[in-house]
């Protein structure tokens, strides 16, 4: 099993609080142009993971390498700059600002969102507006969004704000996505647009960690899958090794 | 410095300290259950003063039963604070931000009453004269008062910390300190504990005021002084801590009086505050406060 | 009548004070409550420099505002990375130092006597000094910050501003140094604020650190609340009718000693009513929400 850890890889990762071990000593690794699923029951450390990737927690101990560098001190919206986004399993969506500025603000590098930007001339910027419109633009359709583009978020429906925060997250351009319950509260039928959706998105060369529930999915959607439990990894594999594995499935039938 | 000098600054400073000690716990039973920076304390505080001096000196009540009244009617306010201004904000999902906004107000509203009523003339209420005649004890001198101040205080701690350790009520306010959820899913009425919380630190804090009123007087502005150093001790010596708060707030009192010596008086304020700015910038748990932990599985 | 101006213009220097503190606490969502002492350092520096060292207007004014702009970012850069009731609580310790300094360090404030005589400006021999004329220039300065606040708010900035009021985690997710925006808009608003207290030394004429303590911020945050925090013209619309309000009381006959209490009482209950019914404050805020199409 030569798997390539070029371009994402977590080693010895461990974090507690108090006296409580929430990730004892995890090593995995993402291979470029994956969908991976980390599974698990509730409170077995997988948005702990993700806070601990994504520069939101402190590292107790281990390393985090993404495409050869370490990520363990870094503040999270540095670690966006080089290429990796995540949602939140709560969305965080911008509830008073509308469909479009939510997608709006995850566009990177944009020299006007300084202070000194309010002051410039308009024309100035001009073009760089313009290409940015059209990135908001082509995300929105995308996903179907672009009815609603002048919507205030907090008007929408569960389904429709999980659309924006992905909508939010491609804005960024990262490269390596990590999605928290992408399918938590969504209907069958939506479920099945978020499955066609992910795939689509690792076709089109995006890499992708998710944290789901919903087996069903997972098994359908993921190259590979980790199962966590207590902090720990107690399995990884192919979606098929793991359904076969009898701890996994004694874990999650409760025995 | 002479010896007998620096000891009788330091009497002084327990002395001081004994209040800032009691003013401390008072605000942390309020903070640290229910987590609100309860700016209204500042006139319950006030308010208690001129309660007492209605009852004693307006209405000719004895004092003993003017402070009892004092100190009850004060953990009424308290409560009634909760229940009017908090409460319901909080059932709207209104955050910290909101309840601190309110709370201003409340305390706008309270001490502009207080100047309606009884206006802004300093006021005092008269205690037998024998409780502030000075005993000297070598080349020191202190009086009865104080040697009350310093008992009270420290009874105040002791009685506190047993409630909090021995009794119901005083297990189910540390519970829904250390974990609301995990206290509400376990049955634990929080609502109530919230209202004895408030209780409690309103009725303590009345009781300084009374010492500070008996002692040096009483106008509407001392409120916001006791506020803040209520804040520092309760920051220093550790939210959560009602030692860690006592003993706080005898290092302020001591470190203020011995501090005269170099410093000129009017400073003492900015260095006390110096400290607390220190302290929330490179020690926000102070001395004894629990490492806030919430794991989020 | 002359005293009307005089209304005028004091609701003119709140307007600034408060629109400077809107884009800190309605836009951003960072309570701050020292605005009164960056007040009083904009006071405190016109009155010193114009009384001892004859220093024009707006030298004094750009040495306030840079003192404040300093002094701000210093106690941002410190504070604003704490979580939430502890940056108050430092911004509350904050501004009582300042008043502090005011009230104590004698030899540069004259402490509890405060300045008098403060001379209104002069530019290029055309002289400020008439109540109309100086309502004039302070409405000028209010009709500025007012721009500021609108240019502010409509830009990125501005969107990436109330993104961090939301939630900042999600948007430090996105890229945003948070910290960063956060300690800029501080810095303008304590800068704005600065301005504001010069304009309100020209006003008085005399100024002593008892308007610039906790109360004043207090004040100027209810402002900011029942005006609508997030929104500009609310923040004037709140300054005006709190302002006038002991004027008119004043006007029937109430004594000044019942008449500040009452408004203080008022705007106390208003603060408490708006956050209850009207989260929004009188004016909702704006939302621009860009291009839809």
């Amino acid at each position: 099993m030569d798997r390539d850890k070029s371009f994402f890889q977590v080693d010895r990762l461990s974090k507690a609080f108090g006296g409580l071990r929430a990730v004892e000593d995890v090593s995995f690794l993402v291979e470029k142009g994956s969908l991976t699923s980390l599974i698990g029951p509730n409170g077995a450390g997988k948005t702990t993971v993700f806070d601990l990737i994504s520069g939101f927690l402190p590292v107790d101990d281990g390393r985090i390498v993404f495409k050869s560098r370490d990520l363990a001190q870094q503040k999270p919206h540095d670690i966006v700059s080089l290429g990796m986004a995540r949602t939140f399993q709560h969305l965080g969506l911008f509830n008073q600002l509308s469909v479009w500025d939510n997608v709006f603000l995850g566009l990177p590098g944009k020299r006007r969102e300084s202070l000194w930007g309010v002051f410039l001339p308009r024309p100035m910027l001009h073009r760089e507006e313009r290409a940015l419109e059209e990135r908001t633009r082509e995300i929105l359709d995308y996903l179907g969004l672009t009815e609603k583009a002048g919507e205030r978020v907090a008007n929408l429906s569960w389904g429709d704000q999980k659309l924006v925060s992905i909508g939010r997250l491609l804005a960024t351009d990262g490269e390596f996505l990590l999605l928290d319950e992408p399918a938590s509260g969504l209907s069958d039928e939506q479920i099945e647009h978020l499955k066609s959706l992910l795939r689509g998105l690792v076709s089109r060369g995006k890499t992708i960690l998710l944290i789901d529930h919903n087996m069903e999915a997972v098994m359908d959607i993921s190259d590979w899958v980790i199962v966590l439990n207590f902090g720990k990894i107690i399995a990884e594999g192919s979606p098929a090794e793991i359904l076969a594995n009898e701890e996994v499935v004694r874990i999650y039938l409760g025995v | 410095m002479e010896f007998w000098l620096f000891l009788q600054l330091l009497i002084n400073g327990i002395i001081v300290g004994s209040l800032y000690a009691l003013l401390g716990i008072s605000f942390t039973a309020i903070f640290a259950p229910t987590k609100i920076f309860h700016f209204m304390h500042a006139s319950v505080y006030v308010f208690a003063g001129y309660f007492l001096y209605q009852f004693a000196m307006g209405w000719g009540w004895p004092v003993p039963v003017s402070i009892l009244a004092a100190v009850l009617l004060a953990g009424v306010m308290g409560v009634l604070a909760e229940r009017v201004i908090y409460s319901p904000l909080r059932r709207m999902g209104a955050g910290s931000m909101e309840m601190l906004l309110s709370s201003f107000g409340g305390y706008v509203i309270l001490q502009n009453l207080i100047l309606l009523i009884w206006k802004s003339d300093p006021r005092t209420v008269k205690i037998p004269e024998v409780l502030k005649n000075g005993i000297p004890v070598g080349l020191l001198t202190f009086t009865p008062l104080d040697i009350l101040t310093v008992i009270t205080s420290g009874a105040a701690l002791v009685g506190v910390t047993l409630f909090m350790r021995r009794t119901k009520v005083g297990k189910a306010m540390r519970a829904v300190e250390n974990d609301p959820l995990g206290a509400t899913i376990t049955g634990i009425p929080t609502e109530w504990v919230r209202l004895m919380s408030f209780f409690l630190g309103s009725a303590l804090v009345a009781v300084a005021v009374t010492f500070h009123v008996v002692d040096k007087g009483l106008e509407p502005t001392i409120g916001v002084n006791a506020v803040l150093v209520a804040t520092v001790a309760m920051i220093v010596g550790g939210v959560g801590s009602y030692g860690g708060a006592a003993l706080a707030g005898l290092m302020i009192g001591i470190a203020e009086n011995l501090g005269i010596w170099q410093i000129p008086s009017e400073w003492k304020n900015t260095i006390t505050f110096c400290v607390l700015v220190l302290f929330i910038l490179f020690r926000p748990r102070g001395f004894f406060g629990h490492r806030m932990t919430r794991y989020e599985g | 009548m002359i005293y009307l101006i005089y209304v005028i213009t004091l609701i003119a220097v709140y307007g600034v004070l408060t629109v400077s503190l809107n884009l800190s606490v309605g836009y951003t969502g960072i309570l701050s409550l020292a605005q009164a002492a960056f007040m009083g350092i904009g006071a405190y520096a016109a009155a010193i420099l114009l009384t001892e060292w004859g220093f024009n207007f707006f030298t004094t004014l750009l040495v306030g505002m840079a003192v404040a702009g300093l002094v701000s970012w210093g106690l941002a850069w410190a504070t604003l990375r704490l979580k939430g009731d502890y940056y108050v609580i430092a911004s509350f310790g904050f501004q009582i130092i300042i008043y502090s300094i005011f009230l104590n360090w004698i030899s540069l404030t004259r402490g509890p006597f405060g300045i008098r005589h403060i001379p209104r400006p002069e530019i290029l021999g055309f002289s400020f000094l008439g109540p109309l004329r100086y309502a004039l220039f302070t409405l000028g300065f209010l009709a500025l910050c007012v721009w500021i606040a609108r240019r502010v708010g409509e830009s990125p900035y501005g969107k990436v501003l109330r993104a961090i009021r939301e939630d900042e985690a999600a948007a430090s997710s996105l890229g945003k140094d948070v910290n960063r925006y956060k300690i800029s808009i501080f810095m303008l608003t304590a800068v704005l604020a600065s301005v504001g207290g010069a304009l309100y030394a020209g006003l008085i004429t005399y100024i002593d650190p008892f308007t610039f303590t906790i109360h004043e911020s207090i004040f100027i945050l209810a402002l900011v609340i029942i005006g609508g925090s997030g929104n500009v013209y609310g923040s004037v619309i709140g300054a005006t009718v709190l302002i006038s309000l002991p004027e008119v009381l004043r006007f029937f006959d109430v004594p000044t000693a019942v008449a500040s209490p009452i408004r203080e009482i008022l705007y106390g209950a208003l603060m408490i009513i708006f956050l209850r019914l009207r989260p929004k404050g009188l004016l909702p805020e704006r939302i621009t929400s860009g291009v839809a199409r």
